[in-house]
This record gives structure tokens, C-alpha cells and sequence, in this order.
């Protein structure tokens, strides 16, 4: 009962309570003030992004064709420089630059060197934008800088290495990786831990892409143990990517050393690319290792590896719970002289003698 | 004061406190999502976003297509697959036993020939009739397989994927060219991102040229127009704004992309349920939490499906329901984490939100409709307090939807014609004379249709897409 009468006092405070009614009015009335003036202001936002939006575009198209048409002519070598530079008012200076950037991307040789020259004079005002507190204008302004104006802006960029935004940072890596000279690489792979979080395919595209200067350094750090292990798995990936026959050594010597199963796999992988008969004992000794991934990746690597008296162990591997190192085998088998053992598999009522099955097929195909 | 007046004025001050919670909390999640947008934007600005990724190893993807009676939309959603722009992919069409000649025309369209693909998981599914290759596009893959539903067919789909990704669509969708390039940059940039989503627009009546969508325009239809201020809202206002607090609940059936280990792991698609897609996000933070596997589930803007939306009251209601129907059970399903501090902010917050207001929600302001009305009749309420408090649901109601057509506008505009622009701010005012009490309706009648165990996914008609020149 006594409940009730605590609800009904309630009720009677909402809603028959002169001064909260009021209040209530009040705040209601103030409520819908305010969100007519929000209405009112996202209205305007909307119709003046689209205005604003649709005025540079046309602003911008009549400054490219301005500019493309001289630009040809300044690669022809028909017109002077002064020509297009004359054509750049103070405030076109950064979109300019943008032009030329997009044009950079396109030209090599000679070509290239005449836009880097066009460039030159704009580059300081990009230069300005190192120091601003937007992380994304700091990274937009190093990739022009480094694509630009390398020989004179090197200091900046390679400051941008400790910047600490890592988006900064990696703007840098990137641009200095792709510029593939060797002075860098070393300076790079120095910034390696500072991306644990970016995936180990996209860095070991990006290091592998810098070419074989890279390659002393990376074996340093795949044999380093002091190396963080993310650091050492995209070392020992971009060494497999970079066909480096040295690092199969390294590679066996890590396995026995580091128990992590991403660096083992990416040791795995690499023998299974540039690994000798030296390193089967090591594979082997993983072919039956407790984890699924580490087998898949060691019967991967017997295929190419193996020798005749590994196809029993690829045999047993196509009963494998995993379909992954059952598939691996199959391809094993397959590869390295077994076939007979696979066709004969593929034949059997097993629950794995599909993959059997499709290694033939897909191998049969043109 | 009788018992009957204290339980309307009781229904009312509930309705009242859920209204103010619920648009609060949405008018929230819009002005986060205006800052993230234009952050997000500006980043996107700010460098060669494609160089970048087109240059990095970006990983194999499997595109599973789950098809059921799709004989009108399939060709032409396949073909523009066909032109996406990613370097590994894999298309794989699961057929769920269309009734129609959905697997005739792909089979004829494709010159598909029967061949042999060895699973990579055993999640449990219905069976597979047959496993085909395009002799024409050897990436593309078609896996026949008895009726069993959408979620079925997903998990066929990651039973016989290779790849360490996979991105699962809509049949009758379209994705933009780089659609693919975009969704996979999360997965580059953060190791431990396990899922990703990407944004829905309505394609009704934009003309649609070799798979490619291309002179956008709101459709002529009533009802889909309303849709696309919809779509709008809950993309660009609503994910928008809960990934920004990394709270992403969400990832649209018709788009979105996993890593496929972690969803294997997690046990894959529900089957028991029409809200699969929700159901997979809630359980992927279920499955990560539960077992410490550090993870980001992901929303990002500029990834684009184009998706067919309905034109009729009654399939619309239909698919509205349905939606509705599996809201509730996927929530209803991991009820546990319901304010759970293990699970942070999603426990806390994104969770509760889901439950209480959109799950409980259309039940809350369909009494609240009846009561008020009940109350008004009685005299029971003041007139001046009803005005004032419809003046400002009606107001915050068409303000988040000029917020949404603002964040369109500022971060991916897609309208090009000013006409257009003034057509949605319109349809923002006069969404709500009708269409948003329709909507409760069948959102009503979907938590019915929950507590009386509805099944089944309903019918949704499609007349296909405005084509020219299919050849890709």
C-alpha cells in the first residue's frame, strides 16, 4: 500500500506539481528552441558545404586546365618554367603542388626531375605544415615532401621518423622505403617496432619493395633475440619475399631457439621457400607438433623440401584432423613424387580424401 | 487517484523518459559521428588512400554471395563482382535450393563446370548438392546446397573458404568498384581488428551500367525515398557514431567483412535466428572477451553496398519486422552481457541501448501512443504540456535528419543534384506524420512475433536494377 501512495505521490509531483510542471513547460519549450536552431544551423552547413563544395570543383578544374596545358608545353621544353610559375597565384600555391604531386606519380626520368624543379619553390610553404597539430596534414606534408624535395627536405623527413603520431611515422617509412636506397633501410627497419599494431603482410610488402639493401639488416634483426617477435616475423617474411638464400641458416636456427607460433610459422614458410636439405631434420622435427598451424606450414614445407622417406609422413599427414595440414600434404605428395600414394587416397571413402581429390583436379587443370 | 488514471500517467512518464533517453542518446551519437566524419574525412584527404593500400600486401578475400530465388538481380550482381578492384579474390555464390532459376542462369551465364573444393572448417550446414567453377573466371565459384537459409549458406560459404578473409554480401547488391580496397584498409592498419563494416545506400532508380551504379538519384517512390533517409540515419548518424566510441554492434548482412579464423572459431552464423548479421557481432565480442583475444570491430564510411530496398507498405513491413524479430532474438540470446563488466563498454553501454531502446523500444511507444491518447480523452493530461512535448519529438526527430543529410553532404555526398538535397530535407519533415508510426507498427509487430516464435524470412519482391549495358 504504501508502495502505491510513494508512486502516486510521485506522479502527483510530475505531473500536478505547479512549479515542476512549469519547469517541465519550460524545459520542453527551451528544448525545441534549441533543436530548431540545431536544424537550422546543419541546413545551412549542408547547403554551404554544397556551394562551397561546388565552387571549388569549378575553381579547380579551371585551374587544371589552366595549368595542364603549359605543364606540356614546359615538359616539351617548348615554353620557359616562368610560364606556369606565372600562372600560380600565392593562394593556388599548396593546390599547385597537389597538381604536380599527382603528375610525379606518373613521369620517370627527365620528366620527373622537371616537375621536382617545378616544385621546388611551393615546397618551403608544404614544409610550414610539418609543424601543425593535425595529424594528417604532418603525414600528407611528408609523402609530398619525400616524393618533391628528398634531397632538400631529408633532414625533415627523417626527423618525421620519431614523430609521435605513428600515422606520421609510417608516412615516412613508407615514402623513404619507396624511394629503395640503401641509406635508409637501415634507419627504417630501426622504426620497425613502433608498428606492432599494422599487419605484417602490409610491412613486409612495404620492406620488401625497398629491395635487396635491405637484406643484411633484416637478417640482423631475424637473428636478433632481443628483437620484439613481431619485429623478427616480418624480418623473416620480407627475407622469404626477397629470395634471400642466406636466411634458410638463420631461419633454422631461430626455430629450435624461439617457441612463439608466429615466428616459427614464418621461419617454416621461409624454408619452405629457400630452405636445403641441410634444414629437413628441423622441418620434420615440426611436422608433428601440437599445433595445427605449425604442421600445416611443416608438411608445406617437406613438399619442397622433403626427401623420399618423408612421403610416409605426408601420407600421415593427409589424415590430419586439420584440414589445412591435409591439404598441405595432399599438395606435398603431389609435388614431390607421390602421386600414386594421393590418387589412391583420393580414392578411399576418407573424410579427407577430398582435398586429395581437389589437389588432382586443380593440378590436372591448364 | 484511481488505479487506472496512476497506470496511464505511470505509461506516460515512461514513455516520456525512454523518448527523452533514446533521442538523447541519438543526437548524441550524431554530433560524435559529425566529429569523427570529419576527422575521418580529412584523412581520407590528406593522402592517396588507394596508393597506399593498393601497394601494401593487402590480403586474399573471399566474397561468399548467399542466393536464394535471385534469378532477376544475381547476373548482373555477380558480373559487377567480376570488376571489382582487388588483387586476390575469390568469389564464392552459395545457392541456398532457389526455387527459381537462379542456378540455371548463373550456370548458363558463367559456363559453370562441376568440380571438387575441400572444406577448410566443418560448421554444420545443410548438404551440398554439387561444387561448380566458372571455366570463364576461374576466381568465381558456385556451391549448391539444399535449402536452409541465409546463415546456412554463409556458413557453407566459410566452410569451403581459403582465404584468411572473408566479406559477406547481398545477392542483390552492388558494390562500388573499391569497395573492397576500402573495407580491407582496418585490417592493415590494426592486427587485431577481426570484423568490419561498411555503409548500405538504396539503389532504386539509380541507373545501374555494367555493374557499376552510376547518375545517383533519390528513387521515385515514396516509401524507398523515406528508406533513404533511413539508411542515412542509422549509417552516417547511428554506426558512424557508436564505432567512434568503439562500440559497434552492428554489421550489415548485406556488407561486411571478418576474419574468417575468429569466426570459425566463435562457431560461425547462428541459423536459429533472421538477425544473423547482429547476432555474429554480438557473439564475435562475446567470443573475443570471453577468451582475451585482444580485437576492434570496425565501421567505416566510405566502403559502399548499393542495396534494392522495398517499395510496398507490404513487404516493407515485412522486412521490417523481420529486422525486428532479430534484433531481439540475437540480443535475447546473449543476454548475459547485459550490464556485465566484463564486456566494457559494450555491457554498458551499446548493449543496453540495443536492448532497452531498440529492442523493448516500439513496445514502449506504442503503449505510449495508446495512453496518450487514453489520457487527452480523460482530460487526464495538460493540453499546453502535450503540445509541447509533440513540438519537441517532431522537431528533434526532423533535426537528426538534417544531421544525417549534413553528414552526407559534408563527408560523402552522393546526391549531386540540388534538387535532390531539398527533397530529402523535405521528406525530414513529413516522415513524421504517418511513416514513423508505421514504422513502430511493425517493429510492434515484430517483438510479437519474437514472443510468439515466429519463424521464417517472409518474401521480398525485387524488380532489379535500372540496367544499360551489362558487359562488363
Amino acid at each position: 500500500m504504501d508502495r502505491w501512495r510513494t508512486l502516486e505521490t510521485y506522479i502527483n509531483y510530475y505531473l500536478y506539481d505547479t512549479t515542476t510542471q512549469d519547469c517541465l513547460l519550460f524545459g520542453l519549450i527551451l528544448s525545441t528552441l534549441f533543436l530548431l536552431l540545431l536544424a537550422f544551423l546543419f541546413t545551412l552547413l549542408t547547403f554551404a558545404t554544397r556551394f562551397r563544395n561546388m565552387r571549388n570543383d569549378r575553381l579547380r578544374r579551371e585551374l587544371v586546365s589552366r595549368w595542364n596545358e603549359t605543364l606540356l608545353d614546359v615538359l616539351a621544353d617548348v615554353v620557359p618554367e616562368e610560364e606556369l610559375h606565372q600562372k600560380v597565384r600565392p593562394k593556388d600555391h599548396l593546390y599547385f603542388v597537389d597538381f604536380l604531386l599527382r603528375h610525379a606519380r606518373m613521369l620517370r626520368g627527365e620528366e620527373y626531375e622537371v616537375i621536382k624543379k617545378l616544385a621546388k619553390p611551393y615546397l618551403p610553404t608544404v614544409q610550414k605544415r610539418l609543424k601543425f597539430k593535425d595529424v594528417e596534414q604532418r603525414a600528407r606534408a611528408i609523402q609530398t615532401l619525400c616524393e618533391l624535395g628528398l634531397e632538400d627536405y631529408e633532414e625533415d623527413i627523417l626527423r618525421a621518423l620519431k614523430d609521435p603520431s605513428p600515422l606520421v611515422a609510417m608516412m615516412a617509412v613508407r615514402s623513404l622505403a619507396a624511394c629503395k636506397k640503401e641509406k635508409y633501410a637501415r634507419l627504417i627497419l630501426g622504426e620497425l617496432h613502433r608498428f606492432d599494431n599494422w599487419s605484417t603482410n602490409y610491412l613486409v610488402s612495404m620492406f620488401a619493395s625497398v629491395g635487396r639493401d635491405m637484406i643484411v639488416s633484416l637478417r640482423d634483426i631475424l637473428s636478433n633475440v632481443n628483437q620484439p617477435v613481431h619485429v623478427r616475423v616480418v624480418a623473416a617474411e620480407s627475407l622469404r619475399e626477397l629470395n634471400d638464400l642466406h636466411a634458410g641458416d638463420i631461419a633454422a636456427n631461430v626455430i629450435p631457439e624461439n617457441s612463439n607460433r608466429d615466428l616459427q610459422a614464418a621461419c617454416l614458410r621461409l624454408l619452405a621457400q629457400l630452405g636445403g636439405v641441410k634444414h629437413v631434420e628441423i622441418v620434420r622435427s615440426l611436422a608433428k607438433s601440437e599445433d595445427f598451424v605449425l604442421r600445416a606450414q611443416a608438411v608445406k614445407a617437406l613438399g619442397t623440401l622433403g626427401e623420399k622417406k618423408d612421403l610416409d609422413l605426408m601420407e600421415e599427414a593427409l589424415r590430419d584432423e586439420s584440414p589445412w595440414v591435409a591439404f598441405q600434404a595432399s599438395l606435398g605428395l603431389r609435388d614431390n613424387g607421390g602421386i600414386d600414394r594421393l590418387r589412391q587416397f583420393a580414392l578411399s571413402n576418407h573424410p579427407s580424401s577430398v582435398f586429395a581429390r581437389q589437389v588432382l583436379e586443380e593440378g590436372s587443370q591448364p | 487517484m484511481s488505479w487506472f488514471l496512476m497506470l496511464l500517467h505511470g505509461i506516460n512518464i515512461i514513455t516520456l523518459n525512454y523518448f527523452i533517453i533514446l533521442n538523447s542518446t541519438y543526437l548524441v551519437m550524431s554530433v560524435i559521428a559529425f566529429f569523427f566524419l570529419r576527422r575521418y574525412t580529412n584523412q581520407l584527404r590528406s593522402f592517396d588512400m588507394e596508393e597506399l593500400i593498393r601497394s601494401a600486401g593487402a590480403p586474399p578475400i573471399s566474397l561468399l554471395v548467399p542466393a536464394y530465388n535471385e534469378e532477376t538481380t544475381c547476373v548482373e550482381s555477380i558480373r559487377s563482382l567480376l570488376t571489382l578492384k582487388y588483387s586476390e579474390l575469390e568469389i564464392i555464390v552459395v545457392n541456398d535450393g532457389s526455387k527459381d532459376k537462379t542456378l540455371e542462369r548463373i550456370k548458363e551465364e558463367f559456363e559453370l563446370r562441376t568440380t571438387s573444393r575441400a572444406p577448410t572448417a566443418f560448421l554444420k550446414t545443410k548438404k551440398v548438392r554439387g561444387i561448380y567453377q566458372s571455366f570463364r573466371y576461374p576466381n568465381m565459384w558456385v556451391i549448391d546446397k539444399e535449402n536452409g537459409g541465409k546463415a546456412d549458406s554463409l556458413n557453407v560459404g566459410i566452410n569451403f573458404c581459403r582465404t584468411p578473409l572473408f566479406c559477406a554480401i547481398d545477392a542483390d547488391g552492388l558494390l562500388e568498384r573499391d569497395a573492397l580496397l576500402r573495407v580491407v584498409r582496418p585490417f592493415l592498419e590494426n592486427q587485431k581488428t577481426v570484423a568490419v563494416g561498411g555503409i548500405i545506400r538504396i539503389v532504386n532508380d539509380c541507373e545501374v551500367k555494367a555493374g557499376m551504379v552510376k547518375n545517383i538519384r533519390l528513387p521515385k517512390n515514396i516509401w524507398a525515398r523515406f528508406q533513404v533517409l533511413e539508411y542515412l540515419r542509422a549509417f552516417l548518424g547511428g554506426r558512424v557514431g557508436w564505432y567512434a566510441i568503439r562500440s559497434t554492434m552492428i554489421i550489415s548482412g548485406a556488407f561486411g567483412l571478418f576474419k574468417r579464423s575468429v569466426v570459425v572459431d566463435a562457431g560461425g552464423y547462428y541459423t536459429d535466428t533472421v538477425g544473423e548479421d547482429l547476432e555474429l557481432v554480438v557473439r564475435l565480442h562475446h567470443h573475443c572477451r570471453k577468451n582475451r583475444i585482444p580485437y576492434d570491430i570496425a565501421f567505416i564510411p566510405d566502403p559502399i553496398a548499393w542495396t534494392e530496398c522495398p517499395e510496398t507498405l507490404k513487404v516493407l513491413g515485412v522486412q521490417r519486422s523481420r529486422w525486428q524479430r532479430g534484433l531481439a532474438e540475437a540480443l535475447t540470446l546473449h543476454l548475459g552481457m547485459l550490464f556485465n563488466p566484463r564486456y566494457g563498454r559494450i555491457g554498458f553501454f551499446a548493449f543496453p541501448h540495443f536492448f532497452f531502446l531498440e529492442m523493448l523500444g516500439p513496445l514502449v511507444e506504442i503503449l505510449g501512443y495508446m495512453s496518450f491518447i487514453v489520457s487527452l480523452i480523460m482530460g487526464a493530461l495538460n493540453t499546453l504540456f502535450v503540445i509541447a512535448f509533440f513540438m519537441v519529438a517532431f522537431v528533434l526527430g526532423i533535426t537528426l535528419s538534417i544531421v544525417a543529410v549534413a553528414l552526407e553532404e559534408i563527408a560523402f555526398p552522393r546526391y549531386p543534384r540540388i534538387r535532390d538535397l531539398l527533397h530529402l530535407f523535405y521528406l525530414a519533415v513529413i516522415e513524421y506524420f504517418g511513416y514513423r508510426q508505421l514504422n513502430q507498427y511493425w517493429r510492434f509487430k515484430g517483438m510479437l512475433s519474437k514472443l510468439f516464435r515466429v519463424k521464417g524470412w517472409g518474401k521480398m519482391e525485387r524488380k532489379g536494377f535500372s540496367t544499360k549495358i551489362s558487359a562488363p
